[in-house]
Parts: structure tokens; C-alpha cells; sequence
């Protein structure tokens, strides 16, 4: 009988055949390393709920299709940002709750924008670049809080 | 390459010629990637990349969107990769974060449609002609057997084909499947490939 190591190998190749991983794919992968220089002292936010996956108490009428939200929390930051793919891009919506509010900068692999906080913390962008985003929380006399990257 | 050799010999081994080169240990890659030695980082990608390619397309993402849910899970790993508390089990946490931004993918599109089984690009190296027959006849044998089998078993081999030091505790939690059933599915859709392969003559000549 043929070996399964033999027979999963065999599976292995023909994938590599059949569906290959693109090259920039793989480029994009290398390029997403950071050096510690520039990991710096950031704090992370954990997420703490996410309509998409089911994490934590889902709202009643649920997110739906293409639209979804998600609570970070950390380093006393609250932060909920609700997630949608409209025709010229990504809209996110969101409202940071911390004793010190500061500045919203939204994060694509390359590129920023920093997002108006109002005076009761909320705020919002458009037409942002579909693929990976990070908010980073800038706070006075505070280390940034960051959120894990998530898909816009 | 066991397909791809019926009635070839001289296409038995693939890697004849070439130089078998230690291969430091995943431990050992993440500590030296957190030590800021990016050819560490790269060998990590090389190693991983193709299954964090192949959980995205298994949820049915097209190149595009499997391509993002990719980017995603490699910056996370970067940002988190200080914090990882088991470094050998890396394949596992990949997997498992492949898998959510996979779901939030597929929740933006509204659906799930299926993975064609086809290249939607060309390689950069084509093999000659006619290598390219035999590798074309011995795929369409084992991809027509593939397909057939359950969605499950499809999952389940892809993912430890492309990440064998994957263990069934993450192989359970990935698949969100118990524990106790990675092994008895895993033998299970491996037989009935087996007899798949069997019925269309496709092991004759196979190393046994």
C-alpha cells in the first residue's frame, strides 16, 4: 500500500501545480516584516468582540453581509469600529472611548490616514483602500494602541 | 512526484542534483526573525506560505481576496511574533488566523463560491513538454479522485498535505472538528483516495 506520507506529498505537489501561490503573494508576505526598530513600545488591542466570527455578544440584528463590527480593548482604550465595503472602497465608522481622546490613524500595508476624533470620540472614513487595516490610538503622554490588522 | 513518473524513470526523483541544506528548526527561525535577521523572517514565509494560501482558497476565496486574507495574517504574525508562546506550534496559529480573516472574508463578499482548480496564472517556470504531459496526465488522475472526495476530506488533506508538522489538536482547531476525529477522518479520506486512485489504475508503478 502506498505510504500516506508518500500519497499527502504527492497531494502537496499537485497543489503547487494546480493552485499555485502567486508571486506577489509571497512578496507581500516577505515585505510584511517589521524590525524590531520599529516595533517600538506599542501596546496591542485585543478584540474583544467581532460580529463576523461570532466573538462576543452579537448585536440583535446581526452585522450582515459585507458589514461588520468589531471591539478592541486595551491599555485603557475602548474602540468599536463597524466595517463595511462600499463602491469606491472600505467606510469605516467607529467611536473611541478613553479618558484621553486623542487622534484615529487608519493603516494599509502602505499607507495612513489620520481620522478627525470628535468630541465625543467618534469617527469615520471612506473610501479607504480594501485589504488590510490597523487603527492606531495616539494619545497623549501615552504609548499607541494598535489594533491587530483586519481585513477591510 | 509519484504521479508524474508512470512509465518515467528518469523523472523519478525531482531533487536530483541538488544540495540537501540543514534546516533550522521553526523554533529556531522565529527567534532569530525576533532577533531582526529578516532571511530568518523570509524562510519562515517560504515554509508557511502555502498553507496560509491554501486555508484562504479552501474557504473559496478567489486569488484576490485569498491574496488580502494572506497579507493580513503574515502582518499580524510580524506584530506578534515577540509573543508567540509556543514558537513549534506556528503552523497551528497560522492556520488559525488564515481561517478568521478568511471567514471575515467571506462574510464581505456575502458568499462562498467554489475554488476552480485551475492555475488563474502561469508559473514562472514551465516545465518542458513533455514533462508537461505526463504532470498533466498524472494531475487530472489524482485531481479527478480529489474532487470527488467529501468537502471535509478535501479540507482536512489539502491542510496537512501543505503543513505536515501541523498537529491534529491544531488540524482539530482549524477545521473546528473534535480532536478525536482528526485521525479516523484523516485515515478514512486517505482510503477512500486510495481506492479512488485504485479503481482508475493510477497506483500502478507508485512507490509502495
Amino acid at each position: 500500500m502506498i505510504r500516506d506520507a508518500a500519497l499527502l506529498a504527492e497531494l502537496a505537489a499537485g497543489f503547487a501545480r494546480r493552485d499555485p501561490l502567486p508571486g506577489e503573494v509571497l512578496r507581500a508576505a516577505r515585505q510584511a516584516w517589521t524590525p524590531s526598530s520599529r516595533r517600538g513600545s506599542d501596546r496591542q488591542l485585543a478584540v474583544v468582540r467581532d460580529t463576523a466570527l461570532g466573538v462576543g455578544p452579537m448585536s440583535v440584528r446581526g452585522a450582515g453581509y459585507g458589514r461588520h463590527t468589531l471591539d478592541f480593548a486595551g491599555s485603557g482604550v475602548l474602540l468599536t469600529v463597524e466595517v463595511s465595503r462600499e463602491a469606491d472602497g472600505v467606510r469605516l465608522s467607529g467611536l473611541l472611548d478613553s479618558a484621553h481622546l486623542g487622534t484615529v490613524v487608519v493603516h494599509w500595508p502602505d499607507g495612513a490616514q489620520t481620522l478627525a476624533v470628535d468630541g465625543i470620540g467618534g469617527f469615520g472614513g471612506t473610501g479607504l483602500p480594501c485589504g488590510p487595516l490597523s487603527l492606531a490610538v495616539h494619545r497623549p503622554g501615552e504609548p499607541v494602541a494598535r489594533t491587530p490588522w483586519f481585513l477591510g | 512526484m509519484i504521479f508524474v513518473l508512470i512509465g518515467a524513470g528518469e523523472l523519478i526523483s525531482p531533487c536530483q542534483g541538488s544540495t540537501k541544506m540543514p534546516e533550522l528548526s521553526t523554533t529556531e527561525l522565529v527567534r532569530a526573525a525576533i532577533a531582526d535577521d529578516q532571511p530568518a523572517w523570509n524562510a519562515l514565509v517560504r515554509r508557511y506560505a502555502g498553507v496560509v494560501w491554501a486555508v484562504a482558497r479552501e474557504h473559496g476565496l478567489n486569488a484576490a481576496d485569498a491574496a488580502d486574507v494572506s497579507q493580513t495574517t503574515w502582518l499580524n504574525l510580524s506584530r506578534q511574533l515577540a509573543g508567540l508562546r509556543d514558537p513549534e506550534r506556528l503552523a497551528g496559529w497560522l492556520v488559525t488566523t488564515a481561517r478568521r480573516e478568511a471567514r471575515r472574508a467571506v462574510l464581505a463578499r456575502g458568499r462562498e463560491t467554489p475554488v476552480e482548480w485551475l492555475p488563474d496564472r502561469c508559473s514562472a517556470e514551465q516545465p518542458e513538454p513533455e514533462r508537461a504531459v505526463l504532470i498533466a496526465d498524472a494531475d487530472s488522475t489524482l485531481w479527478r479522485a480529489f474532487a470527488e472526495l467529501p468537502h471535509r476530506c478535501r479540507q482536512l488533506l489539502r491542510l496537512i498535505a501543505e503543513a505536515p508538522d501541523l498537529s491534529y489538536a491544531q488540524a482539530a482547531r482549524s477545521l473546528g472538528i473534535q480532536l478525536g476525529s482528526v485521525g479516523p477522518i484523516r485515515g478514512r479520506c486517505l482510503a477512500a483516495l486510495r481506492r479512488k486512485l485504485a479503481c482508475a489504475g493510477a497506483l500502478d508503478g507508485v512507490a509502495r
